[in-house]
């Protein structure tokens, strides 16, 4: 018997942090949560799965597209036809999710309740399936507790949406311990939530599948969904299957002290060719970002453009259409020491200094940031609250910027030779 | 820290050159290099060792390997560093004895200072001067901002300002909408707006689900009326169709009831018309039956003759007996033909049989056991003829082997090959390798020898070489320049202090002597160093000539041994004495007379020995055969002689033996084949009795006679065959009057039951006079029925048409709907429901078109393009991200710089310029007094100067008051960074390039009283600048190139 888990589809949720450029491969960007989900039906259906567990978050609680239901319900449809159930389960997007309050499933999708622990069986198969979903969107109380005792002559699953006792990046949502689930007696605990794959345990296996479908270069590697195999009442196979359709990298790539900056491009044209190599295929959407202190910074902060423009043509070099590079981040200094020269009189000195003084200085900062006053008042709420934009907020966070803004000035001071700034 | 030392020890054109900057480190220090003398090379040198070689310019003659650079820094405590610096990535600060040395020791000494910052804040060359000045003095820029400028070398403060603002600017402001900042912000925000717009709530789709059942309720609805109101429009229609045809129905129901009573009413128990038709055809022939009576009566007469005519015992023949009695007969005929023609061929084979025994008994041969003898003997005796050729060759091969030992023996003056065989001799192999050994010893000397006398030609060149560079006579030292400096320097003094014409006549004979020792003293160096090399390469030309000349006694020593060793074989085997080239050819020929020999007598041995196998097979045929030879000298020729003979013997033999044997198969061949012939005689005698009765016990069994030929039995079956005919046709005659007879019974009643039928019971009595009254009779009833039966025709086509058009509805139905019906006022009612069709169809249609395009509208919800705009939404986010940051940090940057700018001036301005005045004055010998900030016109601070106590702005120097205006600024801010803190060499390069000589003279000046201080190296390819920094006396060191 061949079992499906997956979790945390996020269907239609677009893909954050990628910048369009040309000569990109905008196209292969598309649908990508969508042709991921559509793989795994299609993995089901192939492999003749006889069941697929769907361990919550199938939507992102804000999207309000109901053709995104609407595109489930399709795709449910077409195991139905394959005769493949279906158990699904709450998580907390779906909670507050207003497609999941209104869609009608074919009768083959079975939903877990949310106001108590349930069980759905499967008498043929000799499975059943226990599980509580999200009522609402934070749900502080170990739900595991709450679930039934595993029924004798059944292989006992438990379908639960939680954080366990929390994982970075994610909120502690039904925080429970693998010690809890293990105490359960279940045999296999199909877990969503987290986004990276994970087997926390394995007598019982406690498995995180991992999103579908990376969306953000945070969530990088291979993505898809878990394939169990169970015989005899047991697993005798685990196997992660890889359903991405766009994969993340975040790459990045260390500027020595000598380098020139045709050595910096060659090394990210390197470091990049190797990144399009591990997306198997698919298309790698990446964040390059430049670091060290290196003599190449004055050439480079004097001409950022220029060479963000070069870095994304090495990109188009190195991966072609199986390479996208978003975002670039050049955080190079000059080599130099800082401590040493700040002791100095000299205007260099002085800009060294200032950085730091006025970073300290609320009062300078709000002085100094009122030139992005304008920015400010334009920049849209999610830029606002991101928080690479934290200056803006506090000025408590503007020694960041200012250090980048202190290093444009000095490769352009020093870097760029007499009279071409 | 100051440069102690700078160590060109493998740097561009240098090697093992040392700039010593150490005799007056407080003093200002003029390197000074004509053009090409390496001046660039030395910068370069200095700044590769400081943070390390980045180039392979200068690797030209050492190579990048060994690319070396050092130097010796002294720190403001006293602290001595020496350091090397080599090419490459790791570890490229070393000792002199190239161990690598940790990096941070001279970075503490250079405070954190990269390549890029020292250039900027301790270097200044005439190119940064003019750019500095350009800057200093460009509009719009400001004191301060000239004052940032000049502290860092030109680096383009004002203009680097502006630039960030500009980018900035380019990028996004608060009103624009086109610039890539706000696109993208507008183009986030109306991807959002379409995402949301896109997007198909669920309420929305709901209701879309609800309006498409809405529009199916409604098209129900229609649907139905429409069936009521067909219905309702069939009825009348119905009515319109049927309503005549009922009243037509009613009036030809009407009609058959008047025919009640007449003979159309009668129901006669048979159809009227088949009886009519069967009575007239019986009364048809009934009426022609007496003639063919008579017909019938005259054939009969005829056929009973003709059977009368046959005999009675030959009935039992028919067409079947007649083939099987025929087929008897042709067997027999057959059986006697195929006796006769084996009776023939019995006796010719027998006669054939004969003939052959008595050939037989007329021929005879030889035992056969002989025969096979000879044979043997015959084919032994030709395998040893055959061997002829070999035996012949043989004696040929000894022949020609023979001669050719002996003409090898004459050539090596020896008369018998047999005694030069006899005597032993050295292998062949080990005289040639004694052989070849010599020889390549003898070639190996010979190189040896060519060699030394071309390594004594190249020892003579170089010894030539240093001879020519010797004749140039002594070379001068640094003391003879020390004493000759000296003498100028005491010859300038003298000049200064006295001032008359010849003094300084004397003093310039003194520094022309001086500058041309100098001169020499370079042009020596260069010539020592090839002196140098060239004595080194005579010693290692020399070395090698003896090595050489050493290598060349082995090899002729080793020559020697080999020839006495070639000599030692050639006496061993008696040859004569020959040198070590000829020997080895008088060695291969001796070989080949030897072989030669052997090959000789190995021919003898085999032809001899064929000879004596041909003599005895001769002696053994001649026994085999039984005859006579002659014994002839060539053993060959007889062996030729007596094998033809048997061979002869043995043909005529196998000729006699072969007709013997055919003669044989003849005899037994006809033999056999007369013995067939007669069985096949004796079967056919057989067959032949057999057919014969048979075909008689037919003939018998017909009552003919046993031997009738064929012809007779032919005839006989013609007559017969006619009898049998005429017997049938009288058959045939006697079943037509029978058929007669019961024609006339069946027309008797046939015409009773019809009459009775029709009521007529009495009749004529002649049969057929009644059946004629019948049929008339018949004939009327007949009619009349006919004519009833149409009209009741009619009235079932009137009401199948009348079930047609009403729908198959009952008839009794339908007369009671349609009982009163008005047609005209139902043809009015239609119309009216015709209207009323017409409007539920269309609304019937409208709500379909409603529910296709809300199904449509359905479908695309499913489409939604919400999820392509919200990609699209994240694609500008993050374009807004990038911009947006990019663009904070270029506005951070511009104001932290104008901030700095600012802050500059406050700290430093007025210290700066108290301290450019006192530069600037002195640089310009007291011609300007002064260097402020005054507001200008616009009430901003501009720099300007005093001179005879006018104010004088910036716009009012000359050029060469600016460049001494900037080099005073960028002097004092330099003097002012320094404040409190140790200060790398300052390093000027050719920056006085533009200056005259009395401003040249007073920067000198400003540059002596700031090294005790500070060290300044000036490079210059200026040999003024030389001589006037010379006129500092100690306060200025000069090192040359």
């Amino acid at each position: 018997m061949l079992i499906v888990h997956a979790a945390d589809i996020h269907l239609d949720s677009p893909l954050v942090g990628l910048e369009a450029y040309e000569g990109c491969p905008r196209e292969a960007l598309r649908g990508a949560t969508r042709r991921a989900f559509e793989s795994m039906v299609r993995v089901a259906i192939d492999e003749q799965a006889s069941l697929v567990l769907i361990a919550g978050d199938l939507y992102d609680g804000s999207w309000k597209d109901y053709a995104t239901g609407l595109f489930f319900v399709r795709e449910m449809r077409r195991l139905r036809e394959a005769g493949i159930p279906v158990v699904v389960l709450r998580g907390n997007h779906d909670a507050e999710s207003e497609i999941t309050r209104h869609l009608r499933m074919p009768d083959n999708v079975f939903e877990l309740p949310t106001n108590a622990a349930g069980t759905k069986l499967f008498e043929k198969l000799g499975v059943a399936v226990h599980g509580r979903g999200f009522f609402t969107r934070e749900v502080r109380e170990d739900l595991a507790k709450s679930y039934p005792s595993p029924l004798a002559g059944y292989f006992n699953i438990g379908l639960l949406h939680t954080a366990l006792e929390g994982r970075r990046g994610h909120e502690t949502y039904a925080p429970t311990t693998p010690t809890v689930l293990v105490d359960r007696g279940y045999d296999y605990w199909a877990l969503g939530h987290i986004h990276r794959r994970e087997v926390v345990n394995k007598n019982p296996y406690i498995v995180y599948p991992g999103n579908l479908q990376g969306r953000h270069v945070r969530e990088t590697g291979s993505k898809g969904c878990t394939l169990i195999t169970v015989e005899g009442g047991r697993v005798t196979a685990l196997e992660h299957r890889g359903l991405d359709v766009v994969r993340w990298a975040d790459v990045e790539v260390l500027a020595e002290e000598d380098d020139a900056r045709a050595d910096v491009i060659d090394k990210l044209r390197d470091t990049l060719e190797k990144a399009a190599a591990e997306g198997e295929g698919r298309l790698v959407a990446s964040r390059l970002t430049i670091r060290g202190a290196t003599r190449a910074h004055g050439e480079i902060a004097s001409a950022l453009e220029a060479f963000v423009n070069e870095a994304r043509a090495a990109a188009i070099d190195a991966g072609g259409d199986e390479l996208w590079l978003g975002d670039v981040r050049v955080e190079t200094r000059l080599p130099i020491d800082r401590d040493a020269l700040s002791a100095s009189q000299d205007p260099i000195a002085l800009i060294l200094r200032s950085a730091s003084e006025v970073g300290a200085d609320p009062a300078r900062a709000s002085e100094l940031l009122a030139v992005l006053d304008d920015l400010k008042e334009k920049l849209p709420e999610e830029l606002l609250n991101d928080p690479a934009f934290a200056f803006l907020r506090d000025p408590k966070a503007l020694p960041a910027i200012l250090e980048q803004a202190e290093q444009l000035l000095l490769g352009r001071l020093l870097g760029a030779g007499p009279g071409d700034p | 820290m100051r440069l102690l030392q700078l160590h060109l020890a493998a740097f561009g054109a240098f090697t093992g050159k040392t700039l010593d900057f150490s005799a007056s480190p407080g003093a200002l220090s003029v390197v000074y290099g004509h053009n090409e003398a390496g001046k660039s090379t030395s910068l370069r040198a200095y700044e590769g060792l400081l943070f390390g070689i980045d180039s392979t310019a200068d690797a030209f003659l050492h190579g990048t390997k060994k690319l070396r650079v050092g130097g010796t820094f002294r720190s403001d405590a006293g602290d001595e560093l020496t350091v090397f610096r080599r090419r490459g990535k790791k570890d490229t600060l070393i000792d002199e004895h190239d161990q690598p040395i940790d990096e941070t020791r001279l970075k503490k000494l250079l405070r954190g200072v990269d390549r890029d910052l020292f250039a900027a804040l301790y270097g200044l060359d005439h190119v940064r001067l003019r750019e500095g000045k350009k800057a200093l003095f460009a509009e719009g820029s400001s004191v301060a901002e000239g004052l940032f400028e000049a502290s860092l070398s030109g680096a383009g403060v004002g203009q680097l300002a502006k630039a960030l603002r500009e980018e900035a600017d380019a990028l996004f402001t608060g009103r624009a909408r086109k610039l890539p900042l706000n696109d993208a912000i507008t183009a986030y925000k109306t991807a959002v707006s379409q995402t949301r717009m896109h997007a198909t709530s669920s309420s929305a789709y709901q209701q879309q689900l609800d309006a498409i059942e809405r529009a199916k309720q409604e098209r129900s609805e229609a649907e139905e009326e429409l069936i009521k109101l067909e219905r309702s429009r069939r009825s009348l229609e119905r009515g319109i169709r049927v309503a005549p045809l009922l009243a037509q129905r009613r009036a030809l129901v009407a009609k058959k009831a008047e025919l009640a009573g007449t003979l159309a009413a009668i129901e006669l128990p048979f159809d009227a018309a088949e009886a009519r038709a069967e009575l007239s055809e019986l009364l048809g022939a009934a009426r022609d039956n007496p003639k063919r009576a008579a017909e019938i009566a005259s054939e009969r007469l005829v056929l009973e003759q003709i059977v009368a005519e046959q005999p009675e015992g030959r009935r039992a023949f028919d067409v079947a007996n007649e083939r099987a009695v025929l087929e008897l007969l042709s067997q027999r005929d057959e059986a006697r033909r195929a006796l006769v023609r084996a009776e023939e061929q019995a006796a010719e084979e027998r006669a054939a049989e004969a003939h052959a025994s008595a050939q037989l008994e007329r021929v005879s041969a030889r035992p056969l056991e002989e025969n096979e003898r000879l044979r043997a003997a015959l084919e032994a005796a030709e395998q040893v003829l055959a061997q002829k050729p070999q035996r012949d060759a043989d004696v040929a091969r000894r022949i020609e082997r023979e001669g050719h030992a002996r003409a090898l023996c004459a050539e090596l003056g020896a008369v018998d090959p047999e005694a030069l065989a006899a005597r032993s001799a050295a292998p062949l192999d080990q005289v040639e390798s004694a052989c070849r050994r010599h020889d390549a010893a003898a070639r190996a000397a010979k190189d040896e020898q060519s060699k030394l006398a071309e390594l004594e030609r190249t020892a003579s060149a170089c010894r030539r070489e240093r001879d020519e560079l010797l004749s140039h006579g002594p070379s001068i030292g640094e003391a003879d320049l020390t004493t000759a400096r000296r003498a100028r320097d005491a010859a300038l003094d003298a000049a200064f202090s006295d001032g008359s014409e010849r003094v300084r006549g004397a003093a310039r004979e003194r520094v022309r002597e001086a500058d041309s020792l100098s001169d020499r003293l370079r042009l020596d160096a260069d010539r020592l160093a090839r002196l140098a090399a060239a004595e080194r390469s005579l010693a290692s030309a020399e070395a090698a000539v003896a090595k050489a000349a050493s290598s060349r006694d082995e090899a002729v020593a080793v020559v020697t041994a080999l020839e006495s060793e070639v000599r030692r074989l050639l006496d061993a085997a008696g040859g004569p004495p020959l040198d070590p080239a000829a020997t080895l050819s008088w060695f291969t020929r001796r070989a080949n007379a030897v072989e030669a020999l052997v090959v000789a007598r190995a021919a003898t041995l085999a032809s001899e020995t064929i000879d004596r196998e041909a003599a005895r097979a001769a002696a053994a045929l001649v026994a085999a055969l039984a005859i006579t030879a002659e014994d002839e000298r060539d053993p060959f020729a007889r062996l030729r002689d007596v094998i033809a003979r048997g061979r002869a013997i043995l043909a005529a033999e196998t000729s006699l033996r072969a007709r013997i044997d055919s003669l044989t198969v003849e005899q037994a061949n006809a033999g056999t084949s007369a013995l067939r012939a007669e069985m096949r005689a004796l079967a056919a005698r057989t067959q032949l009795d057999d057919a014969a009765l048979r075909a008689g016990t037919a003939l018998a069994d017909l009552g003919l006679a046993r031997d009738l030929s064929r012809e007779d039995l032919l005839r006989f079956a013609q007559d017969t065959r006619r009898a049998a005919d005429a017997r049938v046709k009288l058959r045939k005659l006697e079943a037509e009057l029978q058929r007669a007879a019961e024609q006339g019974e069946r027309l008797r009643e046939k015409t009773r039951f019809i009459a009775s039928a029709l009521g007529r019971e009495e009749l004529p009595v002649d049969h057929v006079a009644a059946a004629e009254l019948t049929l008339a009779t018949l004939s009327r009833v007949h009619r009349d029925i006919e004519a009833r039966r149409e009209l009741e025709r009619e009235i079932e086509n009137v009401t199948a048409s009348i079930l047609a058009a009403g729908g198959n509805v009952p008839l009794a139905d339908l007369e009671r709907e349609y009982a009163a019906f008005d047609v005209d006022q139902a043809e009015l009612d239609d119309a009216r429901l015709e209207e009323e069709r017409s409007e539920l169809e269309r609304k019937k249609e409208q709500a379909a078109h409603q529910r296709v395009a809300l199904e449509q509208a359905s479908a695309k919800m499913h489409e939604s393009r919400a999820s392509e705009y919200a990609e699209q939404a994240g694609l500008q986010l993050a374009r807004s991200k990038a911009l947006a940051l990019r663009y904070a940090t270029l506005r951070l940057g511009s104001a932290l710089l104008d901030r700095e700018v600012e802050q500059y001036q406050k700290l430093h301005q007025a210290p700066v310029l108290t301290r450019a005045a006192e530069h600037f004055k002195l640089l310009t010998r007291g011609a300007y007094q002064d260097v402020r900030a005054t507001l200008n016109d616009d009430d901003q601070p501009e720099l300007s100067t005093l001179r005879g106590g006018e104010d004088v702005g910036i716009e009012g120097l000359s050029d060469g008051a600016k460049d001494q205006l900037f080099l005073a600024l960028r002097l004092a801010t330099i003097e002012r960074h320094t404040e409190g803190v140790e200060s790398l060499p300052l390093v000027f390069d050719d920056v006085l390039v533009h200056f005259d000589e009395q401003r040249s003279a007073a920067a000198l000046e400003l540059f002596a009283s700031i090294a005790p201080r500070m060290q300044v190296l000036l490079f210059t390819h200026q040999e003024r600048i030389v001589e006037l920094a010379s006129r500092l006396g100690s306060r200025a060191q000069i090192v040359t190139l």
